[in-house]
């Protein structure tokens, strides 16, 4: 059975550590796991919200995601950076939940643009915010988590490739191929050219 | 010919932006930058999806989502993933003394079946004499010489027939 108690690991530089923890994790030490839920939940949420542009999901998703990491605790080994390990459980889940539901399913996220000096401003906001939005949505679920990583997510290629499990060659591909399609969709309003 | 060429480069222009390249790709890319506006025009389109794509804030994360997870956590089973069973897993579950008796039963049935089979083994023709016996004999065929000759089995007789020639 799960218990709240802290064993963390001895070494205090070590304690705080995100692979300190889950190291306490693995030992059934659920205060830990409290600590990594609160300081990690804000970007798995993000990924997850992002990618399926649904909330509801997002919250399934993300919350199935620490659930992954409770039972991989157990045999996680602190020689392995924790944010990778999460990123790439994440990634597989988002990709599943992908895999399985049709793209029409797919839902939208309410706008959340900070509020403009104007009404005006924020209509217009809010109309490029949904129509990035939908363009996201119609890439294909690999291209679409290798725009959110680097975009949203401001990692670099080699660190997407190891969330997706991928080469940083076959990242270089998705992104290209993303960034072609959103411009061809977002193009004409947004005057990506200049031809 | 340009074209191909600048296709080619338009293909790297993402991860030029996204620093990426290695130093000898990121030269080659900006000398051709320099003398193609075609080329410049699209990198200028990619520069300009970044703040297309990031101008919505995504939605905070619900207030609940946390609470839901340690709960969940709290009445969760660990999954852990199915062990390999070996076919020999049965063997490290057995007791010492079933394990001692079972080799030394193995060793006493390969010592028997040994000096069994010594014991009864077959006395084998020498091979200079199977060659020298009548081929007839040897393979048994003899029922095949009331068949013409020019039949089927009539050839295979006459090629059985052959004397061995390594056995004289």
């Amino acid at each position: 059975m799960l218990r709240f108690a802290a064993e963390g690991a001895d070494l205090p530089e070590f304690k705080e550590r995100d692979e300190a923890l889950m190291v306490a994790v693995g030992k059934g030490d659920l205060n830990a796991f409290e600590q990594i839920v609160q300081r990690h939940q804000t970007w798995v949420w993000r990924i997850a919200v992002r990618f399926l542009g649904n909330e509801d999901e997002a919250s399934d998703i993300a919350q199935e995601s620490f659930l992954r990491l409770l039972d991989a605790a157990g045999r996680y080994r602190p020689t392995a950076k924790f944010r990778t390990y999460f990123y790439q459980i994440i990634s597989r889940l988002c990709l599943d939940c992908a895999k399985k539901k049709q793209p029409s399913t797919l839902g939208v996220i309410p706008d959340m643009i900070d509020p403009g000096p104007n009404a005006a401003d924020q209509m217009v906001k809010e109309e490029q915010g949904a129509r990035v939005r939908a363009a996201l949505r119609s890439l294909a679920p690999n291209q679409r988590l290798a725009i959110v990583l680097r975009y949203y997510e401001d990692l670099n290629y080699k660190e997407i490739a190891a969330a997706m499990q991928t080469t940083t060659r076959a990242v270089e591909r998705l992104l290209a191929r993303g960034r072609e399609r959103l411009r061809m969709i977002l193009g004409e309003k947004n005057d990506f050219n200049d031809s | 010919m340009k074209n191909w060429t600048c296709n080619r480069h338009r293909r790297r222009l993402g991860a030029y932006l996204d620093d990426e390249l290695s130093q000898r790709a990121r030269g080659v890319l900006r000398r051709h930058l320099q003398e193609c506006a075609s080329c410049r025009s699209e990198l200028a389109a990619l520069q300009r999806l970044q703040p297309a794509l990031t101008a919505s804030e995504a939605p905070p994360v619900p207030p609940e989502l946390a609470a839901g997870i340690l709960a969940a956590a709290r009445d969760h089973k660990i999954r852990r993933p199915e062990p390999v069973t070996s076919p020999l897993s049965w063997w490290r579950l057995a007791p010492a003394r079933l394990q001692v008796a079972a080799v030394g039963m193995l060793i006493i049935g390969l010592a028997l079946g040994l000096l069994m089979g010594t014991a009864s083994a077959p006395s084998y023709l020498p091979s200079a004499t199977v060659a020298q016996s009548d081929p007839l004999d040897v393979y048994q065929v003899e029922y095949l010489t009331e068949l013409p000759s020019e039949s089927l089995a009539g050839g295979y007789l006459a090629l059985v027939s052959i004397p061995n020639l390594g056995g004289r």
